[in-house]
Parts: structure tokens; sequence; C-alpha cells
């Protein structure tokens, strides 16, 4: 299965000795290609109600731990999404000479990862995966970040571990409450397994696992730090894969597998969730960086995934409810391309200009228009313009919980006006103006840039005209 | 439906075409507008004979795209269509030469074909959608020429001011949904009392921001750094047109009590910006600052109850309004500025252009026949018959005044001044251009199109109210607005800004800015709070690095503990041992007490054994090979000996 | 019972204990053989024995008896304390010999080894408290010679300090423990059940029995020993330390408090001492220099571990499983991790540009360290999650989350060599095959259990 097809790439890569970077950059791009390919399949062979595409093996069959797999509205979207990313990254990587092969390596084993926690139907598996990731992740921002990249990574590993292991005591109380026990996340869903205060502790742990995850304010700070040192192709992966990982995960757990619970705690989750995206917004106002301030936003945009998915946890009926965690898988979605290509392009204006600092740039829409318009378009998609993607996701999203919580709605909602200022801001320190005397002449986007940033544009396009591809396919599953 | 999408899809394929072919921008454009103004003309006359066009797509799961075209529709639609192609058949004059002539005409496509979609939008995703998109267009065009340093802020104030008042449409359309569980404009507009109050009093936030009402009036004279075609075209009939469409459309929406802070909100901006204007120094941002007057005088007639008066108004102005912006552009061709200081006498050598531009203001001026009265008498009427019309009566009555004072200003201080030095520079810049000919014509034939429109308007009252409903009449009103108007008039030629305006005459220029302006509570706080808030992140930050340091420190304290115990350990090793012993010797008795002299007599034989330092390991090892047979015979004694 | 009984029962103890004895006797062997000069076959006869040991122990798994009147269990503890313990110990014996190969008195110390771990399995299958003592002081004796094999000052220093440490353990531990021969009136763990009502004596001996098998496992604070005995001894004795007499003394723990009444509050007693070695274990782990000493205080956190599933034993069918996966995890992440030390060197400074220089062994030592913080899908992942399982089965939840955070602080000081592992400053160091051999079969191990721990899993179905 797509699974562990860069799995495979990485260990024939492994298995060739000494070869050269273009030869690890050539298996990276086929496989990654391959995966997308695989995915397209899985997404034209479609959903049914509940998980399609099931594959079982017994693993640990004493413990009711499997090796299962399969995917649903919620997760498909992620995986495809998950494939285009990874080729992106690959593609705009293609440049790096120093150990390729070990980086191309680390890139496919994250993405088999990645896509194996969206994949997963058993908790031990999803964990496994989880894991991985992280692991992956490290290794990514320690061997091909910026200056301060060993003590990023530090932080982000021990930081993002902290959270993860809460996760694990929450699989365990769900594995012992299930009768009989099993790890099959399917019977945690059909039947949420625990009731009361376990059910409430559990759910505890699994906020905390996924605020941090996510982030959510207060657990978000080291979100910044490993964005900007982490490589270009590192945070693409970070912010448009990684950051899904938490909030995919408050949806198959929290809301799946203590809805009850869930259902108790939100109005905390969604005063945590207008608070991250206000907090987010008006963090990036404040920067001055354009990779920092690309990464607050995140803060801000994944503030309103758990605001749907916190509002689709409250809602009675089931039409507002489907509109909440519609429109929050979609702002996953959307946010995975609009953010992805943000990064590669603030990537693109470092590589040429060696900084990131508004005040050092300026002009640059004259100097290299197609970058420049780029970054305009991502920029406007990210602020929330209809005809991009997030609009309908962020619209669903905002409509769902205004249903349920009409005041957080309505605070949430002054985050798109600091958005649109931030970016507008951005936009023209960096991009308007007269170009600074250093940066007069630079090459425009290259062959290689523009393939790994254009298609990121063109399906925030799509997905802004067209939102139903997508949410059709969702819609499946909520 | 067929004609009508087409007037949206047509300036949208040339916006596309243009953007993937890159050639030919200027036909594409008008191509698309042209197309574009046939199929709204042609609805026009289809729904005028009672048909009416609707279509509905289902764009997201609990929400139909739709478009409604009724005659109202159909008549902005095709007022933004013919507005629209004028102004872009001036702009293959004024734009010729310019380097981003690709960009300008894609985006201007862009822009008429989100304004048409808005203008029959059917449902309130659709009219968001297009009121973004409009917004998206107007900030790209108005920062057109982006290299220049002032207009990326001014850009950037234009789509922030309105997205920040968009935040009450977002608003509005939520509670409308809550309510009415559909985005239908036609069924939750139906939805009155308290939903209608809430709702209509935030859509009516995001009016005043699109249309430059107190207090967002600022961001339009700003705007002005755009290309002169892309100010005619945001300040007639697109851009802050959508804010009084949006009015219009929410109207039967809309209770008595805020119908009432519409008119009064629309008046109060009719007279701040008219005195704006007045105070002015440069052509465009007077004409700017009319706007916003003028789109107050609009929501003065939507305010006292009358739909078809602030429409009628709306359509008039459109024409009135470009015309005179256009005819700016000639001005500005010829002197390469739109500062009065630099007009003075221009009027003299653009005869032409002067005339149609005097026809425009005269009209805006609300001097009969040309369309300007009709309109504005319309309001005046509709203002005099409203419950409130204490209050809307005299402010829009004073509105009207301002404008004339305003208009005959512009017109003096265009025609008047120094002749001959003007001409002599005019001259010298003028050799040394080619194609100024042809490109004139371009500029003519929109100008001139767009002042006849604004003269004539006047003879089409009678299909017009066939249209959009009775208009109101009332002969006090229409007395008043002729007196009004020539006072003004007169008073504008007469006096100068200063006499007229005295020592109000600065704060008027910044249009009466509290401290730096709207900035001063929304940017500004805003600002700070970012600061503050990153301010707080990084202590976040190093409140857990410094817990990850606290770890450290413990860690360390928690090493040196190790080593300190440690040799206590030792040191006590040897007593806690002999009291062992001691402790032992009370306990001997049976088995135990094989196992403690086993114990105590192999430990003290194994630390003799190390004691001796030398190769003496055979003889441990022997120790322990013997102590474990020992060990095995005693527990084969244990296990068999009792059975 | 007649003779005839009674001889038939022996014969079928006997033949339970065939590993343990098979691995007397090629102790012995390897002994003579020393004596006669002769270290090669003393290495191949102690190789030999522990693998026939293995091997012999195959059938015996799933059985569930005891021998010698109960004194001795074949169970499944003892079981795999020796499918586990003897292969481990042969991987030792890889190591020692290309570390101490052509020093005097090599071939005493193959034996030694081998002593030892018959020393540690006969530990993981006590029935009776008398055979907890013999056992500690066969896996201790060893030990002390082992430690001290280099006879230099270090060594003999750290040698005589285990010994010390040692002698006072085991004889609070045989204090204590006649206790509880006074009080229940039997030396059969099975027996303990009777201390009930004889708090005072109950108490008494589980303070004694805690201290000498505490001491033996490195539970902190009975640890002091461990770092210094590490530090002195070759790296391959510290491999072996750090694994085949901690896993028998835990195991043998398990053994004892399993009969245990409740109401001795060994499970509460237990679960603070866990909560201290880990806590404990970590921190002063975290600020080491030295590798090898690094080594020796994170383990004597992932003893802390270990006492998870020993309190939950009796309540969680989670908890034998736990401490039996754990186990094999440790043995096999740990003797890797000590592999590549022996390789590189025993200063954290000798690590930098491992990573960059010898790419597969710097990639096995992450697997290791990852291992060890309990990162899936590597085997102390498989043990940790059934480590925890068991806790919060057991009602120790809140053991659990101080486990959880103590892999955090773990990770910290993994991370502190792989760190260094990457960073700038290549060597050029020749592999030794040795080392690439074992630290091979480990990370294959480590890999396997994390993937395969069905196959350790105490009852199947």
């Amino acid at each position: 299965m797509t699974i562990f097809l860069p799995l495979v790439g990485a260990i024939v890569l492994l298995a060739l000795p000494r070869s050269g970077a273009r030869f690890a950059h050539r298996v990276g791009i086929t496989t990654s290609a391959l995966t997308l390919l695989g995915a397209l399949a899985m997404w034209w062979r479609g959903v049914g109600t509940g998980f399609s595409q099931i594959e079982e093996v017994a693993w640990i069959p004493s413990l009711g731990a499997a090796y299962r797999v399969g995917v649903d509205g919620i997760s498909l979207p992620l995986i495809v999404l998950t494939a285009v990313l990874f080729l992106a990254s690959f593609v705009f990587s293609a440049k790096i000479d120093e150990r390729a092969r070990s980086y191309v390596s680390l890139l496919l084993l994250l993405e088999t990862a990645s896509i194996g926690v969206f994949a997963a139907l058993d908790m031990v598996l999803f964990y496994l995966f989880w894991e991985v990731t992280l692991v992956g992740m490290y290794f990514i921002i320690a061997g091909w970040g910026y200056a301060e990249r060993q003590r990023a990574a530090l932080t982000f590993f021990l930081y993002t571990l902290l959270g993860s292991l809460p996760l694990l005591l929450a699989i365990l109380a769900l594995y012992l409450g299930s009768e009989p026990r099993t790890f099959d996340m399917r019977v945690m869903i059909d039947a949420p397994p625990l009731t009361g205060l376990a059910a409430m502790l559990t759910l505890v742990a699994l906020l905390v696992a996924f605020a941090i995850k996510t982030p959510v304010v207060p657990f978000h700070t080291w979100l910044p730090a490993a964005h900007v040192e982490a490589p270009t192709a590192g945070s693409v992966v970070l912010a448009g894969v990684l950051l899904k990982l938490g909030t995919y995960g408050l949806v198959r757990f929290a809301l799946q597998m203590t809805p009850d619970a869930f259902r108790a705690a939100a109005p905390l989750v969604i005063v945590v969730a207008v608070v991250s995206a206000l907090y987010g917004a008006l963090a990036a106002l404040a920067q001055t960086d354009l990779k920092r301030m690309v990464a607050y936003t995140s803060v801000n945009h994944m503030g309103y995934v758990v605001l749907g998915v916190a509002a689709a946890a409250v809602a009675t009926d089931a039409g507002t409810r489907a509109l909440a965690l519609d429109g929050a898988v979609l702002q996953m979605v959307a946010h995975g391309l609009v953010t992805g290509a943000l990064f590669l392009l603030v990537g693109m204006v470092q590589d040429r200009t060696g900084t990131r600092e508004m005040g050092e740039l300026g002009g640059l829409l004259g100097v290299v228009p197609l970058l420049g318009w780029s970054f305009v378009l991502a920029a406007f998609a990210s602020l929330g313009l209809p005809g991009l993607a997030h609009f309908p996701a962020e619209f669903q999203v905002f409509l769902g919980a205004f249903g349920v919580y009409p005041l957080a709605a309505a605070f949430a909602v002054l985050g798109i006006v600091i958005t649109a200022g931030l970016y507008l801001r951005a936009i023209q320190a960096s991009f308007l103006g007269e170009p600074t005397e250093r940066h007069v002449v630079m090459p425009d986007l290259g062959l290689r840039e523009a393939w790994a940033v254009v298609p990121l544009l063109l399906l925030t396009i799509l997905l802004g005209v067209a939102p139903r591809l997508v949410l059709d396919v969702i819609a499946r599953a909520s | 439906m067929s004609v009508a999408l087409v007037a949206v899809l047509a300036p949208l394929a040339a916006a596309l075409s243009i953007a993937s072919l890159r050639r030919a921008a200027p036909w594409l454009a008008l191509l698309g507008a042209f197309a574009s103004a046939a199929a709204a003309w042609a609805t026009l006359r289809a729904t005028a004979a009672g048909a009416s066009f609707s279509a509905s797509v289902e764009w997201l799961p609990a929400v139909r795209l739709r478009m409604d075209v009724d005659p109202l529709a159909a008549l902005l639609s095709a007022t933004v269509a013919s507005v629209g192609l004028l102004v872009l058949v001036y702009a293959v004059g004024y734009m010729a030469g310019d380097r981003g002539t690709v960009r300008f005409y894609a985006l201007m496509s862009l822009f008429l074909a989100a304004m048409q979609s808005l203008v029959m939008a059917g449902d309130w995703l659709l009219f968001l959608g297009s009121w973004e998109l409009i917004a998206l267009a107007s900030y790209l065009l108005i920062g057109h020429g982006f290299a220049r340093d002032e207009v990326g802020s001014a850009a950037g104030r234009a789509f922030l001011t309105t997205r920040a008042a968009d935040v009450g449409l977002y608003l509005g359309v939520f509670v409308l949904f809550h309510e009415t569980g559909t985005t239908a404009i036609g069924a939750t507009v139906a939805s009155g009392g308290a939903v209608g109050t809430l709702a209509g009093q935030l859509l009516l936030v995001a009016a005043a921001g699109k249309a430059a009402q107190v207090p967002f009036q600022g961001w339009l004279a700003a705007a002005m750094v755009g290309p002169t075609p892309v100010s005619a075209l945001l300040h007639s009939a697109t851009l802050v047109a959508a804010g009084v469409i949006l009015v219009v459309r929410a109207f039967p929406l809309l209770p008595p009590g805020v119908l009432l802070v519409v008119g009064v909100l629309g008046g109060a901006t009719a007279v701040v910006a008219g005195l704006t204007a007045i105070a002015q120094r440069d052509l465009k941002r007077l004409l700017a600052a009319s706007t916003s007057s003028q789109l107050g005088l609009m929501l003065v007639g939507l305010g006292a109850g009358s739909l078809a008066a602030g429409a009628f108004h709306l359509v008039v102005h459109a024409a009135m309004k470009s015309a005179l912006f256009l005819g700016a552009g000639v001005f500005q061709h010829e002197r390469r500025s739109t500062e009065f200081r630099r007009l003075r006498g221009a009027g003299k050598e653009a005869r032409w252009a002067f005339a149609a531009v005097a026809v425009a203001g005269l009209a805006l001026a609300g001097v009969p026949p040309l369309g300007g009265f009709w309109s504005k008498d319309t309001v005046l009427a509709a203002a005099f018959g409203s419950p409130a019309a204490w209050l809307l009566a005299p402010l829009a009555l004073i509105g009207s005044l301002l404008t004339a004072v305003y208009v005959a200003r512009a017109l003096r201080l265009v025609w008047t001044g120094d002749e001959g030095a003007t001409k002599r520079a005019a001259v010298r810049e003028r050799g040394g251009r080619g194609g100024r000919r042809a490109a004139s014509v371009w500029m003519g034939v929109g100008l001139g199109g767009l002042a006849a429109a604004a003269a004539a308007l006047g003879a089409f009252v009678a299909p017009i109210e066939s249209i959009l409903g009775h208009l109101p009449e009332l002969a006090t009103a229409t007395v008043l607005g002729v007196v009004v108007a020539s006072v003004g008039l007169a008073a504008g030629w007469l006096w100068s800004a200063d006499t007229l305006l005295g020592r109000l005459r600065p704060w008027a220029e910044s249009g009466f800015q509290v401290g730096a302006g709207l900035a001063t509570f929304t940017t500004q706080p805003a600002f700070a709070l970012a600061q503050a808030i990153d301010a707080l992140d990084g202590v976040l930050h190093r409140a857990v690095v410094a817990g990850a340091a606290n770890v450290l420190a413990v860690a360390r304290r928690v090493s040196t503990a190790d080593r300190v115990l440690h040799q206590l350990v030792e040191a006590t090793a040897a007593a806690v041992l002999a009291m062992a012993r001691v402790a032992r010797s009370g306990d001997e008795h049976g088995i135990d007490a094989m196992i403690a002299a086993l114990v105590r007599r192999t430990l003290a034989w194994g630390r003799a054994s190390r004691t001796v330092q030398s190769g003496l390991v055979h003889q441990e090892l022997v120790w322990a090979v013997g102590g474990t047979a020992a060990l095995l015979a005693l527990l084969s004694f244990v296990g068999f000996a009792p059975g | 019972m007649t003779d005839v009984a009674g001889e038939l029962r022996m014969a079928h103890d006997l033949a339970l204990m065939v590993p343990e004895l098979t691995l007397l006797v090629a102790s012995a062997l390897a002994l003579i053989a020393e004596m006669l000069r002769r270290p090669t076959w003393s290495l191949w006869l102690a190789g030999v024995g522990l693998l026939a040991g293995t091997v012999l122990t195959v059938p015996l798994v799933g059985t569930e008896t005891t021998v010698f009147m109960g004194t001795y269990r074949v169970d499944a503890l003892a079981a795999w304390s020796k499918l586990i313990l003897f292969p481990a110990a042969a991987l030792v014996l890889v190591l020692l010999r290309s570390e101490i190969r052509g020093k005097a008195r090599e071939g005493t110390a193959y034996s030694l080894l081998a002593f030892t771990t018959l020393g540690s399995v006969v530990l993981a299958g006590v029935g009776d408290v008398m055979l907890v003592v013999l056992g500690v002081l066969l896996a201790s004796l060893g030990s002390f010679a082992l430690v001290a094999f280099e006879q230099d000052d270090r060594s003999t220093e750290a040698g005589m300090k285990y010994f010390v440490f040692g002698s006072v353990a085991s004889a609070l531990m045989a204090f204590g423990l006649s206790y509880w021969f006074a009080a229940a009136g039997s030396t059969l763990l099975s027996d303990l059940a009777a201390l009930e009502t004889m708090r005072v004596a109950g108490v008494a001996g589980l303070v004694g029995v805690v201290v000498g098998l505490g001491y033996k496992a490195a539970l902190a604070p009975f640890h002091f020993w461990a770092p210094d005995a590490y530090d002195g001894a070759p790296v391959a004795i510290a491999a072996f330390l750090s694994v085949v007499p901690k896993v028998g003394a835990l195991f043998a723990l398990a053994q004892v408090v399993h009969g245990l009444p409740d109401e001795l509050g060994w499970r509460a007693a237990l679960a603070v001492l866990a909560v201290v070695s880990m806590t404990y274990g970590n921190l002063a782990a975290l600020t080491q220099t030295s590798v090898v000493r690094l080594l020796a205080y994170s383990s004597v956190a992932q003893s802390g571990y270990f006492l998870l599933g020993v309190i939950a034993l009796g309540r969680s069918e989670l908890a034998l499983d736990s401490l039996v996966v754990f186990a094999a995890a440790y043995a096999a992440m740990n003797l890797g991790a000590f592999a590549v030390v022996m390789q590189v060197g025993r200063e954290l400074e000798d690590f930098t540009g491992l990573g960059r220089a010898l790419g597969w062994l710097g990639a096995a030592m992450v697997v290791f360290l990852l291992s060890l913080v309990g990162i899936p899908p590597f085997a102390g992942f498989a043990g940790k999650l059934l480590l925890f399982g068991a806790a919060i089965d057991a009602e120790f939840a809140w053991l659990a989350v101080v486990g959880i955070l103590n892999s955090v602080l773990a990770l910290a000081v993994y991370l502190r060599i792989v760190v260094a592992m990457y960073q700038r400053g290549a060597r050029t160091l020749r592999p030794l095959r040795p080392v690439l051999f074992v630290s091979g079969l480990a990370l294959l191990l480590t890999v396997a259990i994390g993937l395969g721990a069905e196959a350790f899993l105490v009852r199947p179905g």
C-alpha cells in the first residue's frame, strides 16, 4: 500500500551505497511522485460511510493490537495533502548537496510516518507512526537547519515528546477500558469505551497532547523556534503535515472516542481556540521576520480548526455539526497548501537575499515578479480571501461555531482583519516600494522552484473555487 | 439567465485570457466589457418587460450560490457595465505607454466581473465573495504603481479599512443564517424584528466601511494614488457603491430604527465629507471626498425610506463622478499633477475636457435639467417625506449646498489662473511625447460618453421609475434644492476655501481627523497589542526554557548530592555492617543462622581475598565455587531431608 | 514418601533444571580450562554453555511448576530470564573477548561471567527466601571480581566499593528475611501470605529484601556502587552488570512480592522506589560527561521502570508480559549501546562526529538510545507500553504519569549523545568486528522485539 512506498524508496536509497546527490534526489522525487499517484488512486477508489480500503494484518493478537489501516473522509484528504506537500518538498530540496542521501531517506521516512498516522486504525500503530514523525523531523532540523538548529531541534523534540506521551497514556486508558481489550480504533469510535471521570481524565491527556502538537496557546512556543531554524522543506512538512496530526488526533480521538467528555469540556476548548486564533494573529503582526510571521499565522489558522472541532462536539443538530467539522477538516487541507506555499516562497526569498527581515527587503515585486506575485497570491489565500482555499473552510467553521457560541465566533472573526493587516504589512515592506540597493538584481522563479510552488498555488485556487471536490469526500465521514 | 450570466462571465473570461495570453490586453478587456455591457442591457430590457432570472449552484453542502436578477439588479448591472466600458475606453488612451498594462487590464476586467456578480448575487455568500474580490482587485489596482513608496500603504489602508468593516458583514450573515438556516438574500431579509435590528446594524457597519462613510471615510482620499481610470471606476459605480448596494439589498430587512441610523449616518457623512472636499488642495482628493458625501446622500434617501431615491442617485452619480475623474485625468496628463496649484488654467488648454467636467460637475451640483438635478431632487423629496424629516432634510440640504460649493470651487480653480506660464510649461512637456493625439481620442470618447450620460439621464426618469418604483416628488424640495445649488455655486465661485471655512480649514482638509485619524483608535492599539503579545510570547518561551534550565540545575544538584551521599554511604558502610552483625546476632536461630553464618563468613573471606592485591582471583574463584557447592548441598538437604 | 518416589521426583526436578545445570557444568569446565591456561577453551565452553542453556530452555516455556519442594520455580519469569539473559551473556562474551584478549586470567573472566549469569537466572526463579540470598551471593561474588579485573587502581577501587555495598546490602537482606522466617514459619515465598497479620515482621523482611535486591538491581538509593563499578570495569563487564544481574534481581523481586499480602503496602513502597529511581537516575544522568556513567545512571532509571511491572503483579494481566518484554528489550538495547561505547570511547567528547564518521554505527546508536527513551517502533516502546498499561490497569495511573514525564527527561539525557554524534569533528575509526556483530545483532533484536512483541507474551491467545 501507499504508506510504505516512501519507506521502500528510502531503503533502496540506503542500500545503494555511495550514490551521488543527484541520484538521491531523483529517487526522492520519483518515490514521492509514485506515492502521490498511490494516494490519488486511493482518492479515486473513494470512501463509503465509515472506513474504507481497510487492510488488516495480525500483529500482537494477544493484546488486540494489529496492523490496521484504512481511510475515511477525514483522513483521505489529509493523506493526499501529505503526498502533495512531500512531493513539493522533494522538488524544492533538489538543490541540497550536503549528505543528500541521508536527507532524502529521512524525508521519505517522514512521509511514510505521516501517511501512516492518518491511515492508522490501530492505536498502537497510530502512536508508532506519530513518534516516528518526531524523530524524523528532529533529524531534519538538526541536520539541515540554520544556525541555531541543534538547540531548536532539541526544543522541538523535547517539547513535542512531552506532548505525545500523554497520548500514550490516553491510548492505554482507552485500551484498558475496552471490553474485550483491543487497540482497534474502529471499535473505540463505534462504542466509546470510557465514561465519567475516566473519560474526562483521558480527554485531558488527549487535549494536552494535541494542544502541544497543533499547537494552541500557550503550548505553541516551540513552533516559531522550530520553524525559524528548520530548512525550508522541513518547515513545509512541519506546518503543512505535522501540525495536522494534532488536529486530526483531536477529531479522531477526542471527538470520536470521548465524545461526551469533549462535549462537557468544549467551552474551555473553544475559549482556548479563540484565544489561540487571536493571539497567533497578533503575535504574527508583531514579527519582522517573514518566516516567524508565517509560523505564527499557523497558530491562528489552527485555532480555527480547533474552534471548528469543538463546535462540532457541542452542536446538537447534525447540520451545524457537519458544517463545523467539514470546515475544520477543509481548513486543515487549505492550511497545508497555503502555508506550504508560503514557506517555500519565504525560503526562496532567503535563498536569494540571505535574509528574512522585512526591514532589509523591499521592492521585490519589481525585481522578481513571479515570486512576488506568487507570494501575494499565497498571502491573500492565507488571509481568507474568497476564491482561495481558506475562505470556504473558515466560513464554514465560523458559521458552525456561530450556531453554538455566537460570541466566540464573533471574536474569532476579528482574526481575519488582523491577518489581513499583517500580510498587507509584510507585502508592503518586502515586495512593494523601492528595491533596496543590495537586492536589485536576482533571478526570478527557477524551474525547480516553480514546479514546487505553482502546483500548490493552483490547488489553492481550485480548492477555493470548487471546495466541493474535497468537501464531498469529507462529508462522508461527518 | 444565460444573458445575465454573460455580464459576469465575459469580463472574467477577459481577465483570465489576458493573464494567460499576456498580449492584446486592451482589446480583450474592451471586448469583455462590451460583451458584459451588451448582456447587461439586454437583461435590463428583459427584466423591465417583466422577466426575471435566477440560477443557483450548490457550493458548500449547506450553502447554495444564487444569482437573482430583478429589475433593480439589472439596472445596477447595466450601470456598472456601461461605466466600466467607457472607463476602459478612456483607459486605452490614458494607460498607453504604461508598462504594467497586462496586469492593469486583467485586474480591471476581474474587478468588473466581481462587481457584476455582487450586483446580481442572490445569496449572501456570493455577495460576500464578490465583495471581498472587489476589495482584492481594488487593492491591487490602487497599488498599480507599487514601486512608489506611498502606494503600498495607501492600497493597504484601503483594503484594511474595508476589511475591518467587513467583520460586520460576516457577522450579519452569520446572524441571518443562524436565524433562517439559509443564506439566500430573498429569504433572509424577510426575517424582521430583533434579528433585523441586529443583523441590520452589523451589515450597516460593513456598508459604512465600503462606502467610506463616517468614521471610515479616510481611506478614500489615500486611495487616489491609483491610476485615474481606477479612481474613476472605484468611486463611481463599483467599490464604494457596493456599500450602498449592500444597504439596498438589505433594505427590506431594516426596521425603522436602523433606517434612521442609515439616514443620519449618510447625512452626517454628506456634511463632513462636503466640508472636507471644499478644503482640499488636490482635484482628485476633492473628488474623493465628494464621493463620500454623495454616497452619504444616497444613504439619506435610503434612510428616509425610499429605496428608489437612493438607487436612482447611485446610478446617476456613477455617470457624473466617473466623468469628473476622467476629466481630472485629462488635466493630469496635461500637467502631470492633480494639485490645484499646478492645474490653474488647465481648463482653458483642454476646453473640451473642461466642458465635459463642467457638465458633469453642474449635474452633481444639482443644476436643472442635468441628470443630478433629478436624482438629488428625489433624495431631498424623500428626506422631506420621511418621519424624521426634521433631522434628515436639513442634513440633505446642507449636503447639497456643500456639493454646489466644492463643484464651483473646483471649476473656478481649473479655469482661472496664470494661463501664460502654464501654457509654456505645457508646450514644453508636450514636445517630448508622440502618439498623444491617438490617446486623446480614446480618452475623449470615454469622457464624452460619460458626461453625456450625466447630462441626459434626467430624460429617463420615467423608465427608471418603472424599474425602481415610485420616485418621491415634492415641490418644496425641488425649489429648495435649486436655491441651495445656486447659492452654493455662487459661493464656491466667489470665495476661496479659506474664506469659506476659516480656521476650520486645516482640520477639514485632513478629513476631520482626531489624533492621527482612525488609526489612533484601531491600528495603533492593534499594533501595541501585537507588541505586547509578542513580548508575552517571549516571556512564555523563556519560561519554558527556564523550566528546562531548572531541571538541568536540579540535575546538577542531584549529581553533586549523589557524590556526597556516595561518600557518606561509603563512610558508614562499615558501621552499618557492624550494626547489622550486632542486630543479627540476636536473631540467630535455625536455618537462618546457617545462612547468616555462611554469608558472614563468605563475606569475610571475600574481603580478605580482596585485601591482598596480587592474582588472588583464583582463590576467590575457588571460594566462589566452594560456596556454590556448599549452597547446592544445602539446597539438596533442605529439599529432601524433611521428605 | 518412599525413596523411589523421592528419586523419581528428584529426577523430574533435575530435568526441569537442565538449563541451569548445563551452565553450571559449562562454567566449571571453563574454570578448569583456565587453570590449564587455555583461555580460548574457556570462552568456547562458557559460550556453548550459555547457548545450550538457551536452547534447552525453549521446551520449558509455558511450564508452570516448582521444583525442590517449591523452593525453585519453573515458571514464565524463570524461563524467560534464561531465554533473555543467556544470549545476552553470550553477546557480552563476544565483546569481552575483544576487550581483554591476551590479558592475564582471561579465561577466569569468562567462567566468572558464566557463574554470575547462573546466579542471576537462579534469582529469577526463586521460590524461597534462602534461595534469594543464595542467588544474590552467587550473582555478586563473580561480579566483584569481574569489576576488578583490570587490577589497576581505578578498577580495584570500583571492585572494593561494589563489594562493600554488596556486603552491607546482603547482610541487611539476610537480617530482614530472618523476620519473615520467624513470622511465617517457612522460608517458602508461597507461604508468605501468612504475613498478613504480622505487619512488623512483614515490613522488616520487605525492607531487607528490597535493599538486597534493590542493590543488585541498582535501584536508587541503593545504586551508589553502579557508576563507579561501571566506570572501573571493562566496558563489556559494565554492559553485563547493567543487564544480567539487574534483570535477575528484578525478576527475583517480582517472585518475592507476588506472594505478599497487599496489607504490607509493598506496592506503595515500590511505587515510591520507582519514582525515586526513575527521577533520580535521569536527573543524575543529565549532567554526566562520561557516557559510561551516563548509562549507569540511566540504568538506574530503567530499573525504576521495571518496578511498574512488578507493582502491577496480581492486579493486571499485563504485568508479567510487561516485565518479560521490557527485560528482553532492555537487554538488547542496553547491550547495543554499550557495544558502541566500547568502540567509540567512554567520554561524551569521544562521540563527537561519530554520526558522520561511522554512519551505520551512529544510526545504530541512535536506535538504541531512542529505544531506551521508549520511542516506537523499537523494543523499548513495546516494553514501556506494557509497563504503563500494567501500571494504569493496577490503578497506579499517577505512576505512569511520572514515568511519562521521566521519558522526556530521558530523551534529554540521550539526546546529549545524539547531539554530540552529529556535531562536526571528523574522527577516523576502524570499526571492530565483534562490536559490529554485537551492535548489529542488538539492532536487529531491538527492532524485532519492538515489532514482534507478540512472541514474548506469556499467555498466548
